[in-house]
């Protein structure tokens, strides 16, 4: 069952400012959903018109089976996360996780009940007397957490809420969350700008820009097979490499000595994209291309490799500890089956079979 | 040689730290004279002075001990005094505050041409004592004031205001009232702005009333601001001169003679500095020890984010 429809979704604040242009998307019940974009594609707004606490300009939003378009907050059945946490600084961990709960008429011992519940299930047992200025911010991200777990509402929202976290204690969480929420069996809207994220913990993620939905899809699936130029350099770190390829008679010209057969499509450029982990030393084979060193990372378990390849800085990325000097030359290979194609003008993914002999490959 | 290498050092210290304090004392130096010549000389001028019988000129003539105070201790006219202050403090710090927090609550709605009810609500703020005194007397006129013309519309009996000993406080502690709003509103506005909005939207998803938000959010929020407001509206009001001055002089009846204003009357109109003196020192300890309580009540209360 569908736990959430969005039907033609728009938001303007006025007619030169769109937020968001009619969106389509349905999220199950018991999905972990997230929502990625750069800062200000409209997703935290996306969150909070589901939430209730902003007005859509047009369509339908269906929750639960009931058209929730028009309905109040509290009448949506939601937890909602915060980036901040939206914690009570006068009221202790346990009332903060207990808030509101009385408003749906639950007696105070299963308000209790469900507070130790949910303070055993983060590990907040020995802190619920304490005030949350006397939390560490992990701390704090857990009481925000207990508060969603507590009102046991079947849809939670959430807000960036890791990114107020250091980087160690952030892919902690990400497994508690995501943990939490298998357990619990909860429908969670996950909002990131943090592609990490989306990718470690989503069931299915929706990729937005500019108030646009890019690409919906399971996270390994968005980054196989990116629809578009956008989702292939958002998606990946370090992003997806990317030149302008031009047609040469039946070849595709990448570069100077980068050259494929192909049947020609109605444009003149293409966009070509690899991933920086599937350029490989040619190692005795033919190279695809020569590419001239300018900086090496090495990161213990693996080493990133700045190149320049006609005029673009590429990033190869290659397991191991591998040294070079700047300015050294370096014979680079690339699979054909890894190279990504784009339209030079919709920037939308052009499918590399159609395009590419595969004999080319030989 | 070791030996001689630590009293180095601590020659060196010692060089360090001695200009180190002069360079502090001089960035202090102006605070220092500016609050020596206005604030403490004045101060310890006025205990000296509460010790003694003086001249017209007030110099000190005759060294009385503490009799000044034993006097106005025992003296009708000044019970009076603190009992007009202390109702007129009454009447209009609760309702001041009140009133101030109810146009603040509203006006931080956010609602189209909000602006210009905020622009309202505090422009008393940017009026003096004096020029809202005499708005406020001709408003009293009893021939050709609003306050009556309003009584006459409601069909209520007339009312003398500043001319009744039974109505003279309440209707200065009504202007008053008026008077300090705008300040009183701007702070609480203020304060109301910075209560995190990620608060009303975690009331508002899991659905509390309006009522609830307010007695368990907003006012334990906002009570920092609120401790700050009341303590300045209490010192204000303790203090209360200009408007007394110009609508009543204290009359009728001794009723509206709060103390400073009989402060004003002792020292220059009859003279009595010594006594005037010994009512200024006793007016700063009331208002300390007020003062003081407030805080201690308050750490308990108040919730600093």
């Amino acid at each position: 069952m569908n736990a959430i429809e969005v039907q033609s979704l728009k938001k303007a604040y006025n007619a030169e400012t769109t937020i968001l242009k009619d969106m389509d998307f349905t999220v199950k019940e018991g999905e972990f959903f997230a929502i990625v974009g750069p800062s200000g594609c409209g997703k935290s707004t996306l969150l909070r018109i589901i939430a209730g606490l902003e007005q859509v300009t047009d369509g339908t939003l269906i929750m639960n089976g009931q058209d929730a378009t028009y309905r109040r907050p509290d009448e949506r059945n939601i937890s909602m996360v915060f980036q901040n946490y939206a914690l009570f600084p006068h009221m202790t961990v346990a009332q903060n996780i207990t808030f509101g709960l009385h408003v749906k008429k639950i007696s105070k011992e299963e308000q209790k009940k469900r507070c130790m519940e949910a303070a055993e299930l983060l590990g907040l047992q020995h802190l619920l007397e304490r005030k949350p200025r006397e939390l560490s911010g992990g701390q704090r991200q857990r009481v925000a957490l207990g508060r969603a777990i507590a009102s046991q509402a079947p849809i939670c929202l959430m807000d960036e809420p890791l990114s107020n976290l250091d980087a160690k204690l952030r892919s902690k969480m990400r497994s508690e969350v995501r943990q939490i929420q298998r357990r619990l069996g909860m429908t969670m809207i996950y909002v990131t700008h943090d592609q990490i994220e989306a990718m470690t913990m989503a069931d299915r993620m929706m990729v937005l820009n500019g108030g646009d939905i890019q690409q919906v899809g399971e996270p390994l699936h968005v980054y196989n097979h990116p629809e578009n130029k956008f989702v292939a350099t958002f998606i990946g770190s370090p992003p997806m490499n990317m030149i302008e390829a031009t047609w040469h008679q039946q070849m595709l010209q990448i570069t100077d000595e980068w050259q494929l057969k192909a049947v020609r499509t109605g444009q003149e450029k293409l966009y070509v994209g690899v991933r920086p982990e599937h350029i490989m030393h040619a190692s005795g084979g033919k190279p695809s291309f020569i590419g001239k060193v300018e900086h090496v990372e090495i990161l213990g378990t693996e080493t990133l490799i700045m190149f320049s390849i006609n005029g673009e800085q590429w990033i190869a990325k290659w397991a191991g500890q591998w040294n070079f000097e700047a300015g050294e030359m370096l014979p680079l290979k690339v699979d054909i089956e890894h190279l990504h194609l784009f339209d030079f003008e919709t920037e939308k993914r052009v499918e590399t079979a159609e395009v590419l002999m595969m004999e080319a490959l030989v | 040689m070791i030996a001689g290498k630590a009293q180095g050092q601590l020659k060196i210290k010692a060089r360090r730290s001695m200009p180190s304090f002069v360079e502090g004392l001089l960035y202090l130096l102006p605070s220092i004279l500016l609050f020596s010549v206005f604030l403490f000389y004045p101060m310890l001028k006025t205990i000296y002075l509460s010790f003694f019988l003086t001249d017209a000129q007030g110099n000190a003539e005759l060294f009385v001990g503490l009799e000044h105070y034993s006097n106005l201790l025992q003296s009708t006219a000044f019970r009076t005094s603190m009992k007009a202050t202390l109702l007129f403090v009454l009447y209009t710090v609760p309702a001041g505050i009140i009133l101030a927090l109810f146009l603040a609550l509203l006006a931080n709605q956010k609602l189209k041409g909000i602006g210009f009810f905020r622009t309202i609500f505090s422009s008393t703020m940017g009026m003096s004592v004096a020029a809202s005194s005499v708005i406020w007397l001709f408003m009293y006129n009893p021939a050709i004031g609003l306050g009556n013309m309003m009584m006459k519309t409601f069909g209520m009996s007339e009312m003398q205001w500043l001319l009744s000993p039974d109505t003279a406080l309440i209707s200065v502690a009504i202007s008053t009232i008026w008077m300090n709003t705008g300040f009183s509103f701007m702070i609480l506005l203020g304060g109301l702005h910075n209560i995190d909005s990620h608060l009303y939207e975690s009331g508002k998803i899991a659905g509390v009333s309006d009522f609830y938000t307010l007695r368990k959010i907003t006012l334990p929020l906002l009570s920092p601001t609120l401790l700050f407001i009341v303590t300045v509206s209490l010192i204000n009001s303790f203090q209360t001169f200009g408007q007394i001055d110009i609508l009543t002089k204290g009359g009728p009846m001794e009723s509206t003679n709060v103390i400073v204003y009989s402060i004003y009357k002792d020292a220059f109109v009859n003279f009595n500095i010594g006594s005037a003196s010994a009512q200024a020192v006793l007016l700063f300890a009331f208002i300390l020890i007020v003062t003081i309580l407030q805080f201690k009540w308050g750490e308990k209360r108040v919730h600093y984010q």
